[in-house]
C-alpha cells in the first residue's frame, strides 16, 4: 500500500490536472463560438459564387474551361487539413487514417499520391512515413485562413494545369455539433460545380438564367479564369473554417472528458487516503490497547 | 426610371454593405466603370481596386465580380474589402514593398501558384493604399 504522503501528493497532482482541463474546456468553448461565428458569415458568399460558378459553366458548357477538365488519374494530391496541437481526441488520428484508407481503396488506381500538409500533427505524421509531402503550413487560425486558402489554392491549381496531379482532394474534419465532428474526402479539382446548395439563401434572384439575358464582360472565358480560382479557394476556406471549429468542438468535449475523469480519480484516491489514513490509526490503538495489556499482566 | 440599385458588397468574412445606392463605381477588368439603376443583367470580373458605391461610401477591394440580376439587384462578391478610411497605409505601404520585391527576384522562373499569390499580395496592397489616397481628396 502506497504511503500516506505519497496518495496526498498524489491527489494535489491530480487536482491541479483537473484545474488545467477546465479552464482548457473553457477557453476552448469561447473559441468555438467565435469560429461558428465565421463559418456562418462565410456562407452568403460561399453559396453565391457556387451559384454563379455552376450558371457560367451551364452557359459556358462544361468543358469551358481547363479547370473542369476530367483526366485520366495517375497522379493524385491530397490537402490535409489538421490542426496543430494535439488535445483534441481523435481529431488529428480520424484525418490521418481518412487520408491513408482513402489513398489505399479509392485512388489505389493512382501511381502517386502527393499531400499538401496543413497543421503540424498531420505533418508530425506523414514525415514519418513513407509518403511525399509538397508542402507543409501551419494551421489555420480565423484570422489567417482566407490567406491560406488562397495560397493554397493557387498552389492546387498551378499543380494541376502544369500536370502534376490529375486530381486533387481535401480531408478535413467537418463541425456537425459540439458533441460530432465527420471526416470529410471532397473533390476540389477538377471543379464539379454544385448545383444543389446554389440554392439556399439567394434572395436576389430565384429565376433560372438563360444565355441570352446576360451580358458577360470581358468574356465568359476570362469570367471563368478568374472565378473558378475564388470557387476552389472558398472550398478551401470553408474547410478550413470547418476544421477550426471541428477542432475547438473536439477539444471542448475531450477536455471535459479528462475534467471528469479527474474527478473521478480524486474521489477514487481521497478513499484510499481515507482507508490508510483509517489504517494507520487503527494500528497504532491495537498497539496501545496490546502494551496497556502487557503491564496489566 | 428604375429605382435605386440594391447592392450586397460581400466577402468570405460576411457581408460588408447591404444598401440602396444610386451608382456604384466599379474597378472592372477592363477599367473603371459606373453602374446607375436601369442597367441589364450583367456579370462582370473585378480586379483589385477601388469601388464607391453612391459617391460616398469607398472601398478597397480585392478581386471578384459583380453581378447585375434581371431584377436590377446589384450583388458584388470580393475575396477582401475595407473601407478606405481603416486602411492602414504604414502596413499597405510595407506589404506592397515586400511583394514588389519578391516579384522583382522572380526573374525568368515559371509563373506558378506561388507568383500568383505574390501577385494577388501585391494587387490588393495597391488597392488599399489607392483607397486610401483617393479617401483623402
Amino acid at each position: 500500500m502506497p504511503s500516506l504522503k505519497a496518495i496526498r501528493k498524489r491527489i494535489t497532482s491530480v487536482k491541479n490536472t483537473r484545474k488545467i482541463t477546465r479552464a482548457m474546456k473553457l477557453v476552448s468553448t469561447a473559441k468555438l463560438r467565435r469560429a461558428q461565428d465565421a463559418l456562418i458569415a462565410a456562407r452568403p458568399y460561399s453559396s453565391a459564387i457556387s451559384r454563379v460558378v455552376s450558371e457560367l459553366s451551364a452557359v459556358a458548357g462544361a468543358d469551358a474551361h481547363p479547370l473542369f477538365e476530367e483526366r485520366q488519374l495517375t497522379k493524385a494530391g491530397i490537402v490535409v487539413m489538421t490542426s496543430d496541437r494535439g488535445q483534441a481526441g481523435a481529431f488529428n488520428a480520424n484525418v490521418v487514417k481518412a487520408v491513408e484508407r482513402y489513398a489505399a481503396n479509392e485512388l489505389s488506381a493512382a501511381e502517386q499520391v502527393s499531400l499538401r500538409i496543413i497543421g503540424r500533427k498531420g505533418n508530425q505524421y506523414f514525415s514519418r512515413r513513407r509518403t511525399t509531402i509538397t508542402s507543409f503550413d501551419a494551421a489555420p487560425t480565423g484570422a489567417n485562413a482566407l490567406e491560406l486558402a488562397r495560397e493554397t489554392a493557387n498552389r492546387i491549381i498551378d499543380d494541376f494545369t502544369t500536370g502534376k496531379v490529375d486530381r486533387v482532394f481535401v480531408v478535413y474534419n467537418e463541425f456537425k455539433s459540439a458533441m460530432t465532428q465527420v471526416t470529410r474526402v471532397r473533390q476540389l479539382l477538377p471543379v464539379v460545380p454544385e448545383a444543389s446548395e446554389a440554392k439556399e439563401l439567394v434572395k436576389s434572384s430565384d429565376k433560372p438564367v438563360e444565355a441570352g439575358d446576360f451580358l458577360y464582360e470581358p468574356s465568359k472565358q476570362v469570367l471563368l479564369d478568374r472565378l473558378v480560382p475564388l470557387y476552389v479557394q472558398i472550398l478551401l476556406y470553408r474547410a478550413a473554417l470547418e476544421s477550426i471549429t471541428a477542432f475547438f468542438a473536439a477539444q471542448m468535449t475531450a477536455m471535459e472528458a479528462a475534467t471528469k475523469n479527474a474527478g473521478e480519480m480524486i474521489s477514487r484516491l481521497t478513499l484510499s487516503y481515507n482507508r490508510a489514513r483509517q489504517a494507520a490509526i487503527t494500528k497504532e490503538l491495537l498497539e496501545i490497547i496490546g502494551g496497556a495489556e502487557a503491564l496489566k499482566g | 426610371m428604375a429605382g435605386p440599385l440594391a447592392i450586397n458588397l460581400v466577402t468570405p468574412r460576411g457581408v460588408v454593405a447591404h444598401t440602396d445606392a444610386g451608382s456604384v463605381q466599379a474597378p472592372g477588368e477592363l477599367g473603371e466603370f459606373e453602374l446607375l439603376p436601369g442597367h441589364v443583367p450583367m456579370l462582370t470580373a473585378l480586379k483589385a481596386g477601388v469601388l464607391t458605391i453612391g459617391g460616398k461610401d469607398r472601398y478597397a477591394v480585392a478581386t471578384g465580380y459583380l453581378r447585375v440580376d434581371p431584377t436590377g439587384a446589384v450583388e458584388i462578391l470580393v475575396e477582401q474589402a475595407m473601407l478606405a478610411k481603416d486602411v492602414d497605409t504604414a502596413a499597405a505601404t510595407k506589404d506592397l514593398q515586400a511583394a514588389e520585391a519578391d516579384l522583382a527576384k522572380w526573374g525568368d522562373k515559371p509563373q506558378d501558384g506561388d507568383f500568383a499569390n505574390l501577385s494577388a499580395r501585391a494587387g490588393w496592397a495597391r488597392a488599399r493604399l489607392d483607397a486610401a489616397a483617393r479617401a483623402a481628396h
